[in-house]
């Protein structure tokens, strides 16, 4: 999906802060590769309206009135994997987006952003692009590596390393067919590491010698490789805890 | 036994009690003294002996049994001497050193008993002691005997004897029953009154004699020795009691010692097993004498060497120059002695109420008459026939003895099971305790760690969002002409929502990373550098832990950074920005180099003092210098090794 189209996305905001919405409104209208297919104040009709329609894009509040927009960006996820999903964070903070990224996001955009900058997160995510802030990337790297030495997978983490081209640019590797550890490739690795010590996109290329868009393209995968085992980790658990007696084995 | 007889007895018994007491003295005084009383009782007078050869003949009555105590004696003969020898008319019992002092080897004892008619049941002789072993003989004709007769004889003097009497040996009328007594090593030598009649009644007498005299006096030995191993045995175990391994001792040897009595073929040659048996008993007494005083708790080194130098000294004695008098002495020193530990040890038991202390009374309160009866009659002032206590009272005494050790030891035991008892429940009274305190601990903990954290938060909305959100309220305020200014009003806001962001993130950074920050710092700051159209060169390092890092001191830091760089933002005109970090002789060092106008004020700003302040809070040093690109360097110096520096709690 690397190629930029030319088409109009269609774009569905879910925001409860009327002003809010507004302003969000006024983004996507402002811009001509945008167009505005629905707009909610609520979970229920945003849900409601998912049932039938496919959008490109959502741009989704967490605290909502009637729910989390977590279970709406997970129900959009089964029902539309083409859809691209954001969230409108008020501070970025971890927690949050760690969340947002395990139901499904592939991004987020600060609510004090300018309209502007709002519009090139959208497509930017359309265009194979994904968001991430040292603080998560810090995050990511405490996470993965005691789960690689627990699980004593480190042998498997590094066996796409060591057959991995380094002058490729890495988008081959397979780290995911592991799905209870999230492996990640030498590459995702050290993008990480450079994310997490403040360097920006245009740096990390810079000195690995690779494009600004194969450093956002490892992002969003690893978003994708957090989705996907957030979800079976969720299965592991369940099995280990007996509630999936009948599947466990073949899940295993 | 007559009369008289139980009335000497029991005048002996009197006598013995004292004599034990007296001990030594008395015991040699009445080695002599007494023996000429016994001798006038018991032998007859010249005129009597006249008549020796004529002495009547003793009707015996068909169905009972009749006891000869008057006899005639003949010493040194082999074969049966004739009635025309030199016989000595004298009345049983008889001790040969009553009239042949000093004599050993043979003494013929001759009877004359009349059968009104042969009598058709078996009859028998029966010798309740002949010492050491005898043969009788009826009307000339040779009956069994056990054992043998000559050296070593086979040493029957404690041990009854039965002699069955072949029907055809009696005739009617006349009989002569004949008694051959032969002597052996060191012994009282004679003869008690002999029984004769149907040998179903003497049977009954014989074996209960026997029991008593020998078949219990075995089992009572055996039991005594097992006793004795069982303490002995538990004192290897337990070396520190010396009492119990004394008294096992005691006990062993003591066993042992009395078996001389019972033992009529012992193992060993005679000489070997007398010296054996006689070593037994003295260090069996003294053994007993150790124990009293380890049971009492004294010791003093003296009566130990007393004791140690009589068990030399007595078998010594006893092999190299067998005196009476010697022997009597030496015993009269052991008995003393014994006597002596003896009441001390019931003088403690008394004074100490010990516990279970009356079984050694009760056993002392037995074997001392039991003891002075056993001396008595060894002295020859008892009957011939005495039968002796202590093989019976010593296996009691022990046993009282035992019986009360055996009480400490359980009580002991019950001791250390209650401890046992208590030590768990204490320890498990402790450990609630400990348990309960932690969590008291751990909750106070928790409250303050909860308190502190407030107030962080507190002083952040303050120092952060609040100042800023209140600047943007005067600004609004404003009275001035010139109406509201906008886009300073957008800044200040801006900036209370960045110091907000920049909050949230310090709240989720490890401690002392300063690498963590700076990113983070970027990515916050990132969008107005854009908007400022300021160029920013990331030139950070790894950096290692910084030691004072902690969550208020990062937070000062951010204050810091924040505010240099609002103040290249505001006042520098700069369009490049470094942002260094690297580590410099042993220190972090935090940098920003624009290459704007540089310093132009002539004093510190109100900021600069403001970032000075917060410095000096959490140990840092801030420098200004002027950059290589000709703008301002700031320098914020931060120390890797710990320092004292003011408690942030009472920090402003």
């Amino acid at each position: 999906m690397s190629a930029v189209k030319q088409d109009v996305w269609r774009v569905v905001l879910v925001e409860d802060n009327q002003a809010n919405r507004s302003f969000l409104e006024t983004c996507v209208a402002g811009h001509p590769q945008l167009q505005l297919a629905a707009s909610f104040g609520t979970l229920a009709p945003a849900r409601a309206w998912f049932a039938e329609h496919e959008s490109d894009l959502l741009l989704v509040d967490l605290g909502l009135p009637d729910g989390t927009g977590l279970d709406l960006m997970r129900d959009v996820r089964q029902r539309w994997p083409a859809c691209d999903m954001l969230v409108v964070s008020m501070f970025g903070d971890e927690e949050n987006v760690l969340a947002s990224i395990e139901a499904g996001a592939v991004g987020y955009v600060h609510k004090d952003d300018e309209a502007a900058d709002i519009a090139d997160t959208l497509l930017a995510v359309k265009r194979g692009a994904s968001p991430i802030s040292p603080m998560i990337a810090r995050h990511l790297l405490r996470r993965m590596q005691p789960l690689a030495h627990r699980t004593g997978e480190a042998p498997v983490a590094a066996s796409p390393v060591a057959v991995l081209p380094a002058s490729t640019q890495g988008t081959e590797d397979k780290a995911e067919s592991t799905s209870e550890t999230i492996v990640l490739s030498r590459r995702e690795q050290e993008v990480l590491e450079f994310i997490a010590r403040g360097f920006s996109y245009a740096e990390i290329a810079r000195q690995q010698g690779i494009t600004v868009h194969t450093v956002q393209t490892y992002i969003k995968k690893l978003y994708g490789k957090l989705a996907v085992h957030s979800r079976s980790e969720a299965v592991y658990e369940a099995n280990r805890l007996g509630l999936l007696d009948t599947f466990g084995s073949k899940i295993r | 036994m007559d009369l008289s007889n139980a009335l000497r007895y029991w005048r002996g018994c009197v006598l013995g009690w004292m004599l034990s007491l007296l001990a030594g003295v008395g015991v040699a005084g009445a080695q002599v003294a007494p023996a000429h009383a016994v001798l006038s009782a018991n032998t007859l007078t010249p005129a009597e002996q006249h008549l020796a050869g004529l002495s009547p003949a003793v009707v015996l009555p068909q169905g009972g049994v009749t006891v000869l105590s008057e006899a005639c004696v003949l010493a040194g003969s082999e074969a049966p001497p004739g009635a025309e020898a030199p016989w000595l008319h004298l009345v049983l019992p008889h001790r040969w050193a009553q009239t042949h002092p000093g004599y050993e080897g043979t003494m013929w004892y001759r009877f004359r008993v009349t059968h009104t008619q042969v009598p058709q049941a078996p009859w028998a002789v029966y010798l309740p002691r002949a010492v050491m072993n005898a043969q009788v003989w009826v009307n000339g004709v040779p009956m069994a005997y056990s054992g043998s007769m000559s050296t070593p004889v086979t040493r029957n003097w404690y041990v009854p004897q039965l002699v069955q009497i072949p029907a055809g040996t009696w005739r009617e009328g006349d009989n002569i029953i004949q008694v051959k007594v032969v002597s052996g090593f060191v012994s009282r030598n004679g003869l008690a009154p002999i029984q004769v009649g149907p040998l179903s009644q003497l049977e009954a007498t014989y074996k209960w004699q026997t029991l008593i005299q020998v078949d219990a006096v075995h089992f009572a030995n055996v039991a005594l020795f097992a006793l004795g191993l069982f303490m002995v045995i538990g004192w290897m175990r337990d070396r520190g009691q010396h009492a119990i391994g004394f008294q096992g001792l005691a006990a062993m040897l003591s066993g042992i010692g009395t078996t001389t009595l019972v033992a009529a073929n012992p193992f060993l040659p005679s000489v070997v097993w007398e010296n054996v048996s006689y070593i037994a008993v003295v260090w069996s007494q003294l053994l007993t004498c150790l124990f009293f005083w380890r049971f009492v708790g004294r010791r003093w080194w003296w009566a130990d060497v007393l004791v140690y130098g009589l068990m030399v000294a007595a078998p010594l004695t006893h092999l190299i120059a067998p005196s009476t008098w010697l022997l009597a002495l030496l015993f009269g020193v052991i008995y003393l002695v014994l006597l002596i530990s003896m009441a001390q040890a019931i003088y403690s038991v008394i004074k100490t109420r010990r516990r279970d202390g009356g079984w050694l009374l009760a056993g002392c309160a037995v074997l001392v008459p039991s003891a002075a009866h056993d001396l008595i009659f060894q002295l020859n002032l008892l009957p011939f026939d005495t039968v002796y206590l202590l093989p019976y009272v010593g296996p009691f005494m022990m046993g009282c003895i035992f019986y009360m050790l055996a009480g400490d030891y359980a009580r002991s035991r019950r001791a250390l099971n209650r401890i046992n008892d208590n030590l768990a429940t204490t320890v498990t009274k402790r450990e609630n305790e400990l348990r309960e305190s932690f969590e008291r601990l751990a909750e106070l903990e928790r409250a303050q760690a909860v308190s502190a954290e407030r107030t962080r938060i507190l002083r952040d909305m303050h120092d952060g969002v609040g100042a800023h959100l209140t600047s943007a309220l005067r600004q609004l305020q404003s009275p001035r002409d010139a109406g509201v200014d906008l886009g300073l009003v957008t800044q200040t806001l801006r900036d209370s929502l960045d110091q907000l962001k920049l909050s949230v993130d310090a709240l989720s950074l490890a401690p002392g990373d300063v690498v963590g920050l700076l990113a983070s710092l970027r990515f916050r700051i990132t969008p107005r550098l854009k908007a400022a159209g300021l160029e920013l060169v990331w030139d950070v390092q790894d950096l290692p832990t910084w030691p004072e890092g902690h969550a208020p001191a990062l937070r000062q830091l951010q204050y810091i950074l924040f505010e240099g760089l609002s103040n290249v933002l505001q006042h520098s005109g700069a369009t490049r920005l470094v942002l260094g970090a690297c580590v410099i002789d042993g220190q972090l060092d935090v940098s920003l180099s624009d290459n704007g106008r540089g310093w132009t004020g002539d004093g510190e700003g109100q900021g600069l003092q403001a970032m000075r302040a917060r410095a000096s809070v959490i140990g840092a040093n801030i420098v200004l210098a002027t950059s290589p690109q000709g703008g301002v360097a700031l320098h914020v110096i931060l120390p890797l090794h710990a320092q004292r520096w003011t408690d942030l709690s009472s920090a402003a």
